[in-house]
């Protein structure tokens, strides 16, 4: 009688998990179902919010990097250090600053690719009635 | 007498009748059939369920995220957006943002 009592009870155990488990499985997406019908609108005006600055700051960095020799930071004036070097026979200092000039021209490129996405990014942002 | 009969006829009703539904769940629990149960007794009802609720809980988690793409919300333009959009869009603002302060780090090398 032993048995038979056993496996009724582990039938039951079985059951009560197998029950658990698909609660488990249907609670938390329809509670989040429920969360993201109100809070979409209020992370896209969010994100829309912080393009403003983004194009500031990428606009104030573009203008630096691609100021003449007097800007501090900008390619010009980093080749003007570099010249400088090498004339002075600073070999080492010179390959420092040229390896940095290869990827600050780099840079300078993906920046005016961000300006652009910037761009449209704040465009997609009005299409959906957030004013930026 | 007729009493005693009864009472034993029924309780042996009622034995088999425990026997029967203990042969079934068994039978339903595993193919085994009903020469198992005896020996893994005692393994049997903690072990196997473990493993298939934890194997049934994980993909709950990496559903999770799909029902939001194909959820969408309308904005006052009347435009729909979805999740899956605005994540895109959080994802390459915070991308421009780490490029930005990398430069900013750059320059104040100079």
């Amino acid at each position: 009688m032993t048995t038979p009592r056993r496996s009724i009870k582990s039938t039951i155990m079985l059951g009560a998990v197998v029950l658990a488990a698909g609660a488990a499985l249907v609670v938390p997406s329809a509670a989040s179902a429920a969360s993201n019908s109100g809070e979409l609108p209020a992370r896209l005006q969010r994100a829309c919010l912080r393009i403003p600055n983004l194009e500031t700051r990428t606009d104030k960095v573009i203008a630096r990097l691609d100021g003449d020799a007097s800007t501090k930071g900008s390619l010009l004036w980093l080749q003007a250090h570099i010249d400088d070097a090498t004339a002075k026979g600073r070999t080492q200092l010179a390959t420092v600053l040229t390896n940095r000039l290869a990827v600050r021209t780099q840079t300078l490129q993906v920046l005016m690719q961000r300006q652009t996405r910037l761009t449209k990014l704040a465009d997609l942002c009005r299409a959906h009635g957030v004013d930026v | 007498m007729v009493r005693r009969d009864h009472l034993r006829s029924t309780a042996m009703m009622i034995a088999t009748f425990a026997v029967a539904v203990g042969l079934v769940s068994c039978g339903s629990s595993d193919a085994g059939g009903a020469t198992v149960p005896p020996a893994p007794a005692a393994t049997q009802p903690a072990i196997t369920p473990v493993p298939t609720t934890t194997t049934v809980t994980v993909p709950a988690t990496t559903d999770a995220p799909t029902p939001p793409a194909t959820e969408v919300a309308t904005t006052t333009a009347g435009v729909t957006v979805t999740d899956a959009e605005v994540a895109d869009l959080e994802k390459q603002l915070d991308e421009i943002d780490q490029l930005l302060a990398g430069v900013d780090a750059d320059l104040s090398q100079d």
